[in-house]
């Protein structure tokens, strides 16, 4: 069973620094985006349940970071091809999943299934995987918090807004999964030393001839609001007291 | 500019009124008849699974401008699928839109850090967030009804539930539990403060997600509802960026919690350290008292 992950290399959104109502994006350090991390967790036990390989794809839309490569490669990861050039920079899922299928098409991988995270920590479209699914024909089941394989086919628990929908496909397929599906592990120190050494292949973006529909990033904003951050601490009485005077005020109590 | 819009007849109202500003013509599918002020209104019947929404609507879309979704998690699939198809621009989760030689939106970026503005040709696919609109009922002009047959290599095994009337958009007091929760028994203790306040429970998603304390449909942030209510009173949560994007618009924000390094004594307009297990029954007995006083 082989499968491959597709993995995105974001800046760590709880980082970054705000100044006059810009955010320092680049000054943040850069992370795996969070629900890739169970994509790779889940690819890394279907592995050891199957037998098979796991090839990562990254395409680097934003930033880049080797030793975050490396914590990618030391989740039981074979090898990682990293898709890079001034072509596939910015947010665009059209553009990113093409990248993606052309990649898979060219380089020849072996797939028997395609893991995505749900959405992305810092743009959490919940695009990319849909449009692989359709650049290359199989089916798609998106937002699964719970995968089985078995002979051939993938049943799915969807986790969506009104409860569970449980659907089955055969394989190929591509899958995304919710931070529910499991508990990623944290490789150790180990682990990452070996994984330097393993398989980095690098696809130019110019070499895949992508065309797509545009997306213009006009502005980006941060999206804060001020609070009055009074803190009441070691004092249960006055606590309540401010409480049921907010309370009041708001004509909450009647 | 012609919408065709696409939804669950849950959310349709507030589609509507998402387009009513940006479109001269609108024509809705969806799977139930229900009364929104739209110029043709398509009922398709047929308990279908989304592979059959993409090839049905696939063809529908042909002679549009522009097609809406609601922004929950099967309309992203579909609508970013059907995009795919025809080679159209996207956007997920927009906040807003508006019409200037082309289309511009903004969404949410960064976890709930940021907004983005953006600016895409038409024809275009958009999932809208209907969390600021209010619903717009009305009868349509025309109606048409037809059942489709469709086979898809995806078969759904288990039926889900469907959504209930639960619209926590709307509610002036809400209480939110997190993780500071111990076992769900103690949910009990927070529906009697709630139903004293005649307040709205809602959750952070490891509550909904997984423990399933709580319906999925009541968790509070970026994947969940955005609420603005006048009091958002939040026990026991960490205040991480997901979940307080969520709660942005609420006038006032009260946390409690025991750490008195959380992150939401950042966010918060009144970050109260205390015990949640010892704060929400003197709370509850501070209303009660309050109450006869007033009654007196
Ligand atoms: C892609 C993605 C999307 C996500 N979307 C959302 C979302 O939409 N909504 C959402 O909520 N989360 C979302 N999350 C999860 C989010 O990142 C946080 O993990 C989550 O919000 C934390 O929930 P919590 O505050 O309940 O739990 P914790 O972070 O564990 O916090 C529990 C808090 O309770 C306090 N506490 C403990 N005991 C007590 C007590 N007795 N009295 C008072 N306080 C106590 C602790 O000090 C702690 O601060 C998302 C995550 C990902 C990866
Ligand atoms: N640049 C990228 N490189 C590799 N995989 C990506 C990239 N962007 C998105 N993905 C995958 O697609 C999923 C959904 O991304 P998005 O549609 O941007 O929310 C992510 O969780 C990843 O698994």
């Amino acid at each position: 069973m082989d499968v491959i992950a597709c993995v995105k290399l974001v800046y760590d959104e709880a980082q970054i620094p705000v100044e006059d109502g810009n955010l320092l994006i680049e000054q943040a350090p850069v992370k795996i985006s969070d629900a890739d991390l169970n994509a790779l967790e889940e690819a890394a036990q279907i592995k050891e349940r199957e037998e098979g390989n796991v090839t990562a794809i990254v395409v680097l839309t934003g930033p880049f970071d080797e030793a975050v490569l490396n914590e990618v490669l030391a989740m039981n990861v074979d090898r990682i091809i990293i898709v890079e050039g001034k072509e596939v920079r910015g947010h665009n899922p059209y553009r990113t999943a093409q990248a993606i299928s052309k990649v898979i098409q060219r380089e020849n991988i072996n797939y028997d299934i395609i893991l995505c995270g749900e959405g992305t920590s810092d743009q959490y479209s919940c695009a990319l995987p849909a449009i692989v699914g359709e650049m290359l024909s199989i089916p798609v089941i998106t937002f699964a918090g719970r995968l089985e394989i078995n002979k051939g086919r993938i049943r799915a628990e969807r986790y969506l807004e009104s409860g569970f929908e449980v659907v089955e496909a055969p394989l190929p397929a591509v899958a995304s999964v919710t931070p529910e599906i499991n508990e990623p592990r944290i490789p150790t120190v180990l682990q990452i030393m070996k994984a330097k050494k393993k398989e980095k292949t690098k696809v130019k973006a110019s070499d895949l001839d992508l065309n797509y529909p545009d997306i213009e990033l006009i502005d980006m904003k941060a999206y804060m609001r001020e609070r009055l951050r009074q803190r009441i601490e070691g004092d249960m009485n006055k606590a309540i007291g401010k409480i049921m005077r907010v309370f009041e005020e708001k004509g909450v109590i009647r | 500019m012609r919408a065709l819009l696409f939804s669950d007849p849950s959310n349709l109202p507030k589609l509507v009124s998402a387009s009513k500003d940006i479109a001269e013509e609108i024509h809705a599918i969806t799977w139930e008849k229900i009364a929104v002020p739209v110029d043709r209104l398509e009922v398709i019947k047929g308990a279908l699974v989304n592979d059959c929404w993409v090839s049905q609507l696939h063809e529908e879309i042909k002679t549009f401008d522009l097609m809406l979704m609601p922004a929950t998690r099967d309309s992203k699939e579909i609508a970013s699928r059907l995009a795919a198809k025809r080679g159209l621009p996207y956007i997920s989760g927009a906040l807003s839109l508006k019409a200037s030689d082309g289309l511009l939106t903004t969404r949410v970026v960064f976890g709930g850090r940021g907004i983005e503005e953006l600016k895409i040709s038409m024809p275009a696919v958009i999932t809208v967030n209907l969390d600021v609109y209010e619903p717009s009922f009305g009868e349509p002009k025309s109606v048409e009804e037809r059942k489709i047959e469709c086979s898809s290599k995806i078969s759904s095994i288990k039926e889900r539930e469907r959504k209930t009337d639960v619209d926590l958009t709307k509610a002036q007091v809400i209480i939110s539990v997190g993780r500071g929760l111990k076992k769900k028994e103690d949910l009990s203790m927070i529906k009697e403060l709630a139903s004293l306040l005649g307040a709205e429970i809602s959750c952070t998603r490891p509550i909904s997600a997984d423990l399933k304390w709580l319906p999925e449909e009541r968790h509070v942030g970026m994947t969940g509802v955005k609420v603005k209510p006048k009091i958002y009173l939040a026990l026991g949560i960490s205040g991480q960026i997901q979940h307080a994007v969520g709660f942005r618009d609420a006038d006032t924000v009260i946390a409690v919690n025991t750490d008195p390094d959380a992150p939401i004594s950042e966010i918060s307009d009144y970050f109260i350290v205390e015990n949640l297990y010892e704060f929400v029954p003197k709370l509850i007995k501070a209303i009660r008292e309050k109450r006869k006083e007033k009654s007196n």
